[in-house]
């Protein structure tokens, strides 16, 4: 049985309902999982930047099988990831450009003068990724899916020209949308506060099931 | 034939021996991608020089392939590593330089197009404009988490070729490894990090070979030109003996 490989933020988690954490949104990867019959390996991390995501993703490099399916989530290109210390240990911590830290306990310094900077880092991130992927298909033969919660025009991401007509990133919809964000501004996904299930600003349990919809409906003719 | 492939920066690529990445068909064709360009150092050698790789190649039976460029950082020859992953068999070695840590990646834009060029602290700014220094700055305050995310993701590529495409995985540093960044990386402790031996001592990084004064100074050009050629690179007398250390380990 072939695996499904998540790599993504926390739009490609569970999200629970309620803070007793007993009812959640079965996220577009597990509805996916059942579509395509595969065991779904989940490494998506809430919170993180696209450089967790390419460094999860190299981490893994060893363990994708031929025939796997792979679907990288792109996130927040305004994340980024931060080393610091939480109880003596170092770890990756993430932080987000319009949020906040996202782990209080933080130790390191978080330099506002890093934020300035973060629009000349991602892209070799992203280059990355994608390079990667296309490598990965090329050598192991697993089948690698890219896409992008934002809008690419969100920056000045005309570089990112040469991927569009990838394969590996997913276009949504009959428009041919090349990311989630711009599919969305067409076809709204209601959010949980906006389908009054919970107050939270992801994806709504609908909005998951037509992720997964377009998703499936992209790697079957693209198979 | 079976390749040679070799990642790092000029102190891998030896280009003050005459080889060098250029696209001047009117200069002689060395290998891949690679063509004779003179140097003030081959001026006063009298000849193109015989960098290390070349020499093991031969002994090997391999057909070099410089991957390795002038100038370049971890992170650059990380992803002309990345690039070059479907090209690599089996039955390849791959020698792996870690080039100045502290020498990181910078972005540019290039007739519409997204370039990178490596810098470190006291070289040349590509753009002077204030986000640039703001960005050199910054980099400069973030080096250790910087350095430790290239050096794991070029560590975790290498550990791939070598269990899962099967060939031959060598590397070495040219700077010192810190106990810091060695205990973020292991980078100290991998089993096939080359070390280099010299007047009854084993250093795991090149710079450790020589104090560029007077200790093993002749390896450098500066030195064994007596001073005709100002330049720090290994010359030939350097690159014979990364040769033969280099030779030694893999042996």
């Amino acid at each position: 049985m072939n695996k499904l490989w998540v790599f993504g933020c926390s739009h490609s988690t569970r999200i629970f309902k309620n803070t007793n954490q007993t009812e959640w949104v079965t996220p577009y990867t597990e509805i996916l999982n059942d579509k395509l019959n595969t065991i779904l390996v989940s490494k998506e991390q809430s919170a993180c930047g696209n450089d967790y995501i390419l460094q999860s993703f190299i981490e893994n490099i060893s363990n994708f099988k031929k025939d796997d399916l792979v679907i990288i989530q792109l996130t927040h290109f305004s994340r980024a990831n931060f080393y610091c210390d939480i109880q003596n240990e170092k770890v990756f911590g993430n932080y987000h450009i319009k949020g906040g830290v996202s782990n209080n306990a933080y130790t390191h310094p978080v330099n506002v003068a890093y934020l300035s900077i973060l629009e000349k880092l991602f892209p070799q991130t992203i280059i990355n990724i994608f390079e990667l992927a296309k490598q990965i298909e090329n050598v192991i033969g697993a089948k690698i899916y890219i896409f992008s919660i934002e809008d690419w025009n969100r920056y000045s991401t005309h570089f990112y020209e040469d991927y569009f007509t990838s394969k590996q990133l997913i276009k949504f919809g009959d428009e041919r949308f090349t990311s989630l964000g711009e599919y969305s501004l067409t076809y709204k996904l209601p959010t949980l506060t906006e389908a009054g299930e919970c107050t939270d600003g992801h994806m709504s349990t609908e909005s998951h099931k037509r992720v997964a919809e377009l998703i499936h409906k992209y790697i079957i003719e693209n198979a | 034939m079976h390749k040679l492939y070799i990642y790092g920066c000029s102190h891998s690529a030896g280009n003050l021996l005459g080889y060098a990445h250029t696209e001047n068909t009117t200069q002689t064709k060395l290998g891949e991608g690679i063509r004779y360009m003179p140097t003030e150092y081959t001026n006063w050698l009298g000849h193109i020089g015989n960098p290390f790789y070349v020499q093991l190649a031969n002994e090997l039976g391999l057909e070099w392939i410089t991957r390795a460029e002038g100038g370049h950082s971890n992170q650059q020859q990380f992803k002309r590593l990345l690039n070059d992953l479907h090209k690599i068999t089996k039955d390849d070695t791959i020698i792996f330089q870690f080039t100045h840590f502290v020498r990181f990646e910078v972005p540019l834009l290039k007739n519409g197009k997204w370039v990178s060029d490596g810098w470190q602290k006291g070289g040349d700014l590509v753009f002077e404009d204030s986000k640039y220094q703001h960005f050199y700055l910054t980099h400069l305050d973030f080096e250790i988490p910087f350095i430790v995310e290239t050096i794991k993701q070029i560590l975790t590529l290498l550990k791939y070729i070598q269990t899962n495409i099967g060939a031959k995985v060598y590397m070495w540093s040219m700077d010192g490894i810190s106990d810091e960044l060695n205990e973020y990386t292991k980078l100290a402790e991998q089993p096939n990090l080359i070390t280099f031996q010299i007047d009854g001592e084993t250093y795991n990084h090149l710079s450790g070979v020589t104090n560029s004064i007077d200790r093993n100074e002749y390896l450098i050009i500066k030195h064994e030109t007596k001073g005709m050629v100002d330049d720090m690179h290994f010359g030939q007398l350097g690159h014979q003996f990364m040769y033969e250390n280099i030779l030694k380990f893999i042996k």
